[in-house]
């Protein structure tokens, strides 16, 4: 029997789903959602106006298309940058690992690791190449001494280098290891602005060679996990710090995963937090709201994986009862399968319906049909959408 | 017990009406609301609260739309509207918010005139005991005493943990377990990322303790192993796998050789059994992969190595296994596995058993 990529025309993919995270070329879609897709490319447009760099947070529900926001939202900002956008956006996608007792100096060494030392070290160089005296740039970068003398070690090579980065992320180091550097103390010691005055000083850094720094934050629920209250909070002043009108050189893009926006962690949703990213950054990534918004999603989404040659020869071949952009379904099952998605208003989620075109597709496939029937869809949605 | 304990499909209207008839008061097994709960988060708590109540008590039936005259006894059913939305957003709140989730539990509406009328929940006596209730952030255990509901001291939970049987069993097993393991699993820090660990020591044995144990809600599971057995007279039964799949509405991927050895027969034929499980063949299949796959991404984890859901492969062989977590790169990791078990290996499998219709 054909395999199953060929047997549905589908373009370079072994199935109908979407991840970013496999595929880092599917970052490019956003699928049946413009109206959210010109939002957040106005907000983004914006904040490289003011505050210069973008911060937003994205939430919704389990499955609501998060991770697949911020992944387009970084290949938009590569691909599209806007006009307002002074530099070369330099974007780090991470994880953040949450415990009971983390705290800000976890949440910025984990930042710290995944912008990585070999990016800052090659920072430094550049401006090195761009300046008469290196000294007096790294100073203007930041009002902390300590902080330009940790920065100026990352251009040479060897132990040193290694301490200063361990240093610039937050880690507790020997006195003697603080003395070798010249620095009066750890980062850090005196609080979490004091992380913070680093990681922007970077985004100063970057900005003086041309980028712009962009985190993007995943599943930032996990801010939840944090118990302890001291630990909960220095991660919330580390935030109020990095969300302030004087950080304009480190942007970040959140997602974090709620049903309302009341089940966000505490520490992304406080006033003095949402005061300084402002209410319009905060964007929801709800369910599809109607059947006809699924349709655009499904079509939008099947247009973009089949190879439409390829399928419109086989409708041909087969006369099959179905169209392209909606193929492989048949025009009934393409019409059921959008009711059953939208029986269930928290159901109509773009991972479920790319779960529900995956899992009918294979039962088709089983069946050797070419098309998706009612049958099918009906059984699917049974387990699917149940 | 209130109705012997029947199924709701067992009962009809004129049953709750002859509750009302005979003022039949509230107690352990039976409460009633005059309303709907309502829809702040609250108002869901309290909801999820008093179904747990019942189900870490003896079971029972909870009316939504009677009147009670104060002392607990019902005066009158009081319709309200739109009782099947009602019902159905309990349902999906019940199974969001309810660890481990109650088996058998049976909300329904009864209808009264046009788009009037009330719900019943019905709360089996639960094996699982004791379930909890986890929204926004809180995890809290409520138990039912006569008419009212409390919050279970540690010393409770701690007791019923120990009285049931089925939670003592495992609990024991996790004690041997880790007895057992010590040095089985890396403790080479900072060479071994915290989304992956080496598990030298049987890590089948390691995936199914993590996944029986460790309080995953799978929305789906995935099995890729050349053979399989029903590990019967072992601490982890594949027949305790598959009810909680079943308690948990785990669709169940299973990619195997087609049997021809007693034991592999017996371990599909236990597998056939689940509606919830879709069984392949594959004489090709040489790999080996376990994957939990929850709706919250945080919980799921994948093991991948050498060993078959095999007694021997559990117990006896020489086994290495490399289990992944959802944390920093573990995340793409699992993202892959789970393209490559839970789609591509099933298109290049034959289907010899599809998963059956639920209701």
């Amino acid at each position: 029997m054909m395999e199953f990529p060929k047997w549905f025309c589908l373009k370079d993919r072994l199935n109908f789903t979407i991840d970013p995270q496999v595929n880092p070329d599917d970052a490019r879609f956003y699928f049946g959602r413009d109206d959210i897709k010109s939002r957040l490319q106005k907000q983004l447009r914006k904040a490289f106006i003011a505050p210069g760099v973008p911060k937003l947070m994205v939430w919704g529900p389990y499955g609501s298309g998060k991770t697949q926001t911020l992944f387009y939202l970084e290949h938009y900002l590569k691909t599209d940058t806007p006009s307002s956008c002074q530099g070369v956006p330099h974007t780090i996608y991470a994880i953040i690992e949450v415990r009971s007792n983390s705290t800000a100096r976890d949440l910025h060494m984990q930042l710290m690791e995944a912008l990585g030392k070999a990016t800052v070290a090659g920072w430094v160089r550049r401006l090195f190449d761009q300046v008469s005296n290196l000294d007096t740039a790294l100073q203007e970068l930041t009002d902390d001494p300590n902080i330009a003398l940790a920065l100026k070690e990352l251009r040479g090579a060897g132990e040193r280098t290694f301490t200063a980065w361990r240093w610039i992320t937050g880690q507790s180091l020997k006195a003697a290891e603080v003395s070798d550097l010249s620095v009066t103390r750890n980062l850090g010691d005196i609080g979490a602005g004091d992380l913070v005055n680093a990681l922007v000083a970077i985004g100063n850094l970057a900005n003086q060679v041309g980028e712009k720094l962009i985190f993007l934050l995943d599943e930032l629920e996990e801010l939840q996990n944090v118990r302890t209250g001291d630990a909960a909070e220095s991660i919330h002043k580390y935030l109020r710090r990095l969300a302030d009108a004087a950080n304009a050189s480190v942007g970040f893009l959140i997602g974090f995963k709620a049903d309302v926006f009341d089940d966000g962690p505490e520490v992304l949703r406080r006033g003095d937090v949402r005061g300084r990213i402002g209410a319009s950054n905060y964007m929801d990534i709800p369910p599809l709201p109607a059947v006809s918004d699924v349709k655009a999603f499904v079509r939008e989404l099947l247009s973009n994986l089949i190879d439409q040659e390829q399928a419109q020869a086989r409708i041909g071949e087969h006369h099959l009862d179905t169209e392209p952009g909606i193929y492989p379904f048949e025009r009934s099952a393409f019409e059921l399968l959008a009711d059953y998605t939208t029986q269930d208003p928290a159901r109509a989620l773009p991972r479920y319906i790319i779960n529900a075109i995956n899992e009918c597709a294979i039962q088709s496939w089983d069946e050797e049909k070419y098309l998706v029937d009612e049958g099918i869809v009906n059984g699917v949605a049974q387990y699917v959408f149940a | 017990m209130i109705f012997s304990g029947r199924s709701l499909n067992d009962i009809s209207l004129d049953d709750i009406r002859l509750l009302i008839d005979n003022r039949v008061p509230e107690g352990l097994h039976l409460g009633y609301k005059e309303r709907p709960y309502g829809g702040r988060d609250r108002d869901r708590h309290e909801m999820l609260r008093d179904i747990v109540a019942l189900g870490n008590a003896e079971g029972g039936y909870l009316i939504l739309g009677v009147r009670e005259d104060g002392t607990g006894r019902p005066l009158e059913l009081t319709p309200f509207d739109d009782p099947q939305t009602v019902a159905h957003a309990m349902q999906q709140a019940c199974l969001g918010y309810i660890r481990d989730r109650i088996e058998g539990l049976e909300i329904r509406a009864f209808e009264i005139g046009f788009n009037q009328g009330i719900v019943v929940i019905h709360v089996p006596s639960s094996d699982q005991r004791p379930h909890m209730v986890t929204l926004g952030g809180h995890t809290d255990f409520y138990s039912r005493y006569e008419t009212d509901k409390r919050a279970m001291s540690v010393g409770q939970i701690r007791e019923m943990i120990l009285f049931n049987p089925r939670f003592r069993q495992l609990a024991e097993l996790e004690v041997r377990a880790r007895e057992g393991l010590v040095g089985g699993e890396s403790r080479v820090e900072g060479v071994i990322p915290p989304y992956a660990q080496v598990i030298t020591e049987r890590p089948v044995e390691r995936f199914l303790q993590r996944y029986l144990l460790g309080g995953v809600v799978a929305q789906t599971m995935v099995i890729v192993s050349p053979f399989i057995g029903d590990l019967a007279g072992t601490p982890f039964e594949l027949r305790a796998v598959i009810e909680k799949a079943l308690a948990d509405r785990t669709r169940l991927y299973v990619i195997t050789r087609e049997p021809r050895e007693l034991y592999h027969q017996a371990g599909v034929a236990v597998l056939r059994q689940c509606p919830l499980a879709e069984i392949r063949y594959n004489p090709d299949i040489h790999a080996k992969l376990y994957l939990v796959w929850s709706r919250n991404e945080a919980e799921s984890f994948a093991l991948f190595g050498s060993g078959n859901l095999t007694e021997r492969g559990l117990r006896y062989n020489i086994e290495l296994g490399m289990m992944i977590f959802p944390r920093g790169h573990g995340r793409s990791i699992l993202h892959d596995l789970y393209q490559w078990g839970g789609y591509a290996l099933r298109t290049m499998s034959q289907c010899i058993k599809a998963i059956n219709a639920i209701h």
